[in-house]
């Protein structure tokens, strides 16, 4: 059997491989975030009871300014999501009413595992912060929460 | 495909292939190059947003196309019609590509024209996916896919046949095994056509006068007359394409009809074993999820007191799918043939009735997969809502609808999948007694199949009821 190869069509095909792992390789730098954080504040979170179990809890996020001041009139969104793409995220919202830069928020965990918790903040003069929380829900009475600074 | 090569019933008509638009479709020439530019748009972009965007699976497109809507896809096409994924592959592509500058290449080495090589692929891709919480990681999911074209033109380039597709591809091996439960496979509709063919196109492919390739013929070399199964095939219908008589089919057949036909598979140790696995692995993947996969590690780690997670994991799910189903199918094979007094090997005893274990093991998939598809096959439209915002395009919205989520209730789940094994236990009972019949077997020495069976049905049922834990940071920490 003989092949006939076309050097023209040949060619183009190298080049369009080219061109796709050249795109390939541009694309290794992660694209910045949207959201860029303008707000200067702290945010923390843990949640009751602690540590936390599927079904109805509150969740404790606390909120200050770099010097330490609590906020109390931020704009709060919560996200949960399981770290399996696919899961209904917990979603919850609060417009402000922090009691010396504490909010209390109702929150449904809906599985147990690995949940990463997402705090959007939105302060009145419109800047924005972001911090997600690494979150492990147990049936028992076993777990750890810690910070999780991507993102924040 | 069977060494006992008496050629399959033909078939009148040409079944799908005469369906008017979509008929068409699948026998133009360029049909499958469709389906497949369309999938690597979706590969491209898999690559793309696993490298560059949020490294947090929910949010990222990759690790939703790949780890939800495709494995729901993918169950579904391979119960209602067959092997749609390979048919439309974005990795044979650059295969097409490698294939016509290599046609002329070596074949691939006789000691690996088996099923062995896939079986140790496959598990290591399931371990590695227990280990690494693939599904967790969109850079992770890129890398896979880059892997895949990788390796998908490294292969083709140097050997002649596709041995990317029929030897090694996990993807490619888990659907050639789903695909026996298909309800459409290729076939020809006049046997007398296919004898009397000089030039037997359909595996040898279709040249021009000036030597160009028009079409390819069969890359698994499969030869249509011959096809009593859907193992090994892509369902790319270049066999279809490539036939100068316009013989070659795409037909209906009977629900579980492959299964229950006595040799439609060849008595080889690899390839049963490979069922086994396939079967296993179902239980075992659905267990990675569940709490006692906690117990489990933390209790082998204090025996053999280490904490190192991949040695820990490697050795729990080689048990759960390699050696449990070994000494599991020899034992019973062993059995089964004491009891029926037969003095057969006890290769075909395993081989003969290992097709009873595909209806179940396919049901714990789909019940597996299809849970995940049933709670999150809206989650594309948020993520690829984020995708697109984050590139200043508000096409879809100007925030993403993180709500969306589910197509059915979560309360429905657990019975869904509850129906899901009960028709896969009928499956494999019916194939059972078919092959009992088929080798006039007794009860008695059917019995051990069965219970096994059942034991596989039962434990399913158990483990869809344990509470879902569904990690993605690890065993240890």
């Amino acid at each position: 059997m003989h092949l006939h190869y076309n050097c023209e069509t040949m060619h183009k095909q190298v080049l369009l491989w080219g061109l796709a792992l050249f795109l390939l390789l541009g694309s290794g730098c992660a694209r910045a975030s949207r959201q860029a954080d303008s707000a200067n504040v702290q945010i923390s979170l843990t949640a009751i009871p602690f540590p936390p179990h599927i079904g109805d809890t509150q969740l404790i996020i606390q909120v200050a300014d770099e010097m330490g001041k609590p906020i109390d009139d931020a704009h709060l969104a919560i996200k949960g999501d399981m770290t399996h793409a696919g899961m209904e995220p917990v979603l919850a919202e609060v417009d402000g009413g922090g009691e010396d830069g504490v909010y209390k928020i109702p929150f449904e965990w809906t599985m147990a595992g690995d949940w990463v918790v997402t705090v959007d903040l939105r302060l009145p003069d419109g800047s924005k912060a972001q911090k997600r929380f690494d979150m492990a829900v147990h049936f028992e009475d076993e777990d750890t929460c810690e910070e999780d600074e991507q993102g924040s | 495909m069977n060494k006992d090569l008496s050629l399959s019933e033909p078939t009148s008509g040409h079944g799908v292939l005469d369906w008017p638009a979509i008929g068409t479709f699948l026998r133009w020439r360029h049909g499958r190059l469709v389906g497949q530019l369309f999938l690597l748009l979706v590969a491209l972009l898999i690559i793309y947003d696993g490298f560059t965007g949020p490294q947090f699976a929910p949010e990222n497109t990759a690790t939703n196309i790949v780890w939800l809507q495709f494995r729901g896809f993918v169950m579904l096409a391979l119960l209602f019609a067959g092997n749609l994924f390979c048919m439309n592959c974005p990795f044979a592509l650059p295969r097409s590509f490698a294939r016509r500058w290599s046609i002329r290449g070596r074949r691939w080495p006789r000691v690996l024209r088996n099923k062995w090589l896939a079986i140790a692929i496959l598990f290591i891709y399931l371990f590695l996916y227990e280990w690494l919480d693939l599904w967790a990681s969109p850079w992770l999911t890129a890398w896979i896919v880059i892997a895949y074209f990788l390796l998908a033109f490294t292969l083709e380039f140097i050997f002649s046949e596709s041995p990317f597709c029929k030897y090694v591809c996990p993807l490619g091996t888990f659907n050639y095994i789903g695909s026996t439960v298909s309800p459409l496979q290729v076939s020809v509709a006049s046997q007398d056509i296919c004898r009397t063919c000089p030039g037997k196109e359909c595996v040898n492919g279709n040249q021009r006068e000036n030597g160009q390739w028009q079409m390819l013929g069969c890359g698994t070399e499969l030869f249509p007359p011959q096809m009593s199964s859907n193992l090994d095939c892509t369902l790319c219908l270049d066999c279809a394409r490539a036939c100068p008589y316009d013989n070659v089919t795409l037909t209906a057949r009977p629900i579980l009809n492959e299964l229950r036909q006595p040799r439609a598979w060849p008595y080889r140790w690899d390839l049963s074993l490979l069922v086994w696995i396939f079967t296993f692995a179902a239980l075992s993947n659905a267990f990675g999820m569940t709490p006692p996969i906690y117990t489990a590690v933390s209790w082998l780690g204090g025996v053999l007191n280490t904490n190192n997670e991949a040695l820990l994991l490697l050795l729990i799910f080689g048990v759960l799918n390699v050696l449990l189903p070994l000494v599991l199918g020899l034992s019973i094979s062993w059995m089964g043939r004491a009891l029926a007094g037969a003095k057969e090997p006890l290769r075909v005893s395993f081989s003969k009735h290992t097709p009873a274990l595909v209806p179940i093991g396919f049901a714990v998939w789909l019940a597996h997969y299809g849970f995940h598809f049933a709670t999150g096959a809206l989650s594309i439209i948020p993520a690829l809502q984020n995708f697109l915002i984050d590139h200043g395009i508000t096409l879809l919205g100007a925030e993403p609808n993180w709500s969306l989520s589910n197509i059915l209730p979560f309360s429905w789940l657990l019975p869904l999948q509850v129906i899901i094994l009960v028709l896969g236990f009928a499956g494999s009972f019916w194939v059972l007694s078919d092959i009992g019949r088929h080798e006039k077997e007794s009860f008695t020495a059917q019995l051990p199949w069965l219970l096994l069976l059942f034991g596989l049905a039962m434990a399913a049922v158990f483990l869809f009821n344990l509470p879902m834990e569904m990690r993605g940071t690890g065993f240890m920490g």
